[in-house]
């Protein structure tokens, strides 16, 4: 794998796959860590509706922040990423990264009960 | 085989899309109206959407992505958000006044309140796209589309003057039973009804759920130049129909079925139906791409999964999309009893108006390689980007000001 990208051409806003290559969502953000004397290093992958809100403005970012009881911001950590072409592959599948969490709730809570959608 | 299947995605494109209330609106009272004087906005408008669609089908075979997909990855989230505000839109317009057309086909058939088959095609709609496959919505539609070459046959039997016709496709004629103001008004109207932003997120996506590869760029060409020009004979054709029948006799399309008055000087009562047949299966498809694109699109930008073939919970919120679209254009067309011929107009409008949005990005993405390869833009595609992009900035400013001097 590359040890240096390109921030905004390779990883935010990229497409995110699981371990099986199904879609999972786009990269919103990263973490990264910066270090006394050197680089700084990307830690991890954000997904979600704040870091996606901040993209926006500073001001929609702090609105989204006060949104209670969904989790607002998901860490992909950089140990959990298999290989980064044009899209970012994980070595996780779909229900383990918690990327899934808008889809997954869709799924259970409106999808699935209305007739013929299994 | 496959390739034959393929040419069947771009007939059924062709027809869903561009024949769609839209077309049949702005082309009828072009033709009541202007006589041949607006030829010339259909076969430009045409050509535009041959190349856009050419090139959105190329991209989506040699990029392995569709079009709104690679809008978030190449231009980021924050622009990704403006075609895709304005598609919701759009795209709300365009299904419902879709949803009123094919309802009102019935209408005229049955004679039962349009209003009331508005939630029996909206049903028919959903069944359609939460049960059934993309082969199905796409062979079903394209064949059953044909219908509409009954006014190409009108053209014939009412005997078009041809010669005259050509001529004014090259030298409208602008006089007519209405102002300048109306005659650029309709002329926006058409563009915006035959370069359809769905269209180009419905083929791309198409391209993806069919699995194109490198191999399908010239079978992709074909079917632009077929497909389009299927679409196109059919919308000409209904200018035609109007122009000779109707404008001689001082009948202006101020209602949807007026345009049908056309079918009936050529073929009597048989064109009732032949009408009523036509504006059903055109606006019905038209209705599901629509819809379909927007869902594509939304789950494209998102990065989340999408897929017609698979069962509504292999991609929920892909059918969420569709579903609550359809339920709310039902409530608005039925509760509201909003006159789908209005609705139709605004719907291309609004189209017209935020074109440059849509078809602005496609100079930047189609001339990089990362997604083309070796098939980027050449110098006829990017001639013709510029202008379309030309084209669409001039429809932009002009569509709201002459939307509200026309009408008035």
């Amino acid at each position: 794998m590359k040890t240096r990208l390109l921030l905004m051409r390779e990883l935010v806003d990229n497409q995110l796959l699981d371990s099986q290559g199904e879609r999972l969502t786009k990269v919103a953000g990263v973490e990264a860590e910066l270090r006394e004397g050197s680089r700084p290093v990307v830690r991890a992958l954000l997904v979600g509706p704040e870091p996606l809100a901040r993209r926006i403005g500073p001001r929609i970012g702090q609105m989204a922040a006060r949104i209670k009881r969904v989790k607002k911001e998901i860490r992909i950590p950089w140990e959990d990423i298999k290989d980064i072409g044009v899209d970012i592959q994980l070595k996780v599948l779909a229900y383990r990264s918690d990327a899934t969490r808008a889809e997954d709730w869709v799924r259970e809570k409106i999808i699935c009960r209305i007739p013929g959608s299994g | 085989m496959k390739n034959y299947l393929s040419i069947a995605l771009g007939i059924l494109t062709a027809i869903g899309g561009y024949v769609d209330v839209g077309a049949i609106a702005t082309a009828g009272e072009a033709g009541s109206k202007f006589g041949f004087g607006l030829l010339w906005a259909m076969v430009l408008g045409t050509i535009c959407i041959i190349f856009l669609i050419e090139m959105v089908g190329r991209l989506s075979a040699m990029g392995d992505k569709a079009y709104a997909d690679i809008l978030r990855e190449k231009f980021g989230f924050k622009f990704a958000l403006l075609p895709l505000s304005a598609d919701a839109i759009a795209t709300f317009l365009i299904m419902a006044a879709n949803i009123g057309g094919a309802s009102f086909a019935l209408y005229l058939i049955t004679g039962i309140s349009f209003q009331i088959w508005t939630v029996a095609v909206g049903f028919a709609l959903w069944l359609l796209l939460w049960r059934g496959s993309f082969s199905l919505i796409e062979t079903g539609t394209s064949l059953l589309g044909l219908v509409a070459l009954c006014f190409l046959v009108a053209a014939f039997v009412l005997g078009t003057p041809w010669n005259k016709a050509a001529t004014e496709i090259v030298l409208p004629s602008i006089v007519g039973r209405g102002g300048p103001a109306e005659y650029f008004n309709i002329a926006a109207g058409i563009f915006g009804a035959v370069i359809s932003p769905y269209l180009l997120y419905f083929y791309s996506s198409g391209g993806q759920e069919e699995g194109w590869t490198r191999s399908m760029v010239r079978t992709n060409r074909v079917i632009a130049i077929v497909g389009m020009g299927f679409g196109a004979a059919a919308a000409i054709s209904i200018i035609l129909v109007c122009a000779v029948a109707l404008q001689p006799l001082g009948i202006q399309v101020d209602q949807l079925q007026t345009t049908g008055l056309g079918l009936v000087a050529a073929f009597g009562i048989w064109g009732v139906y032949l009408f009523a047949a036509t504006l059903f299966v055109c606006c019905f498809g038209a209705a599901a791409e629509s819809v379909l694109g927007f869902s594509f699109e939304v789950t494209q930008i998102m990065g989340w999964k999408y897929n017609v073939n698979k069962k509504p919970r292999d991609s929920a919120i892909f059918n969420l999309i569709f579903s609550l679209y359809i339920i709310v254009g039902i409530l608005l067309v039925a509760l509201a009893g909003i006159d789908p011929l209005e609705l139709t107009i605004f719907a291309t409008g609004f189209t017209a108006f935020m074109l440059p949005v849509v078809v602005g990005p496609f100079l930047a993405v189609m001339n990089d390689p990362m997604y083309l390869k070796d098939q980027t833009n050449g110098w006829v595609s990017n001639i013709a980007v510029l202008l379309i992009i030309m084209l669409a900035f001039i429809l932009s400013i002009t569509s709201i000001p002459l939307m509200i001097v026309g009408e008035g």
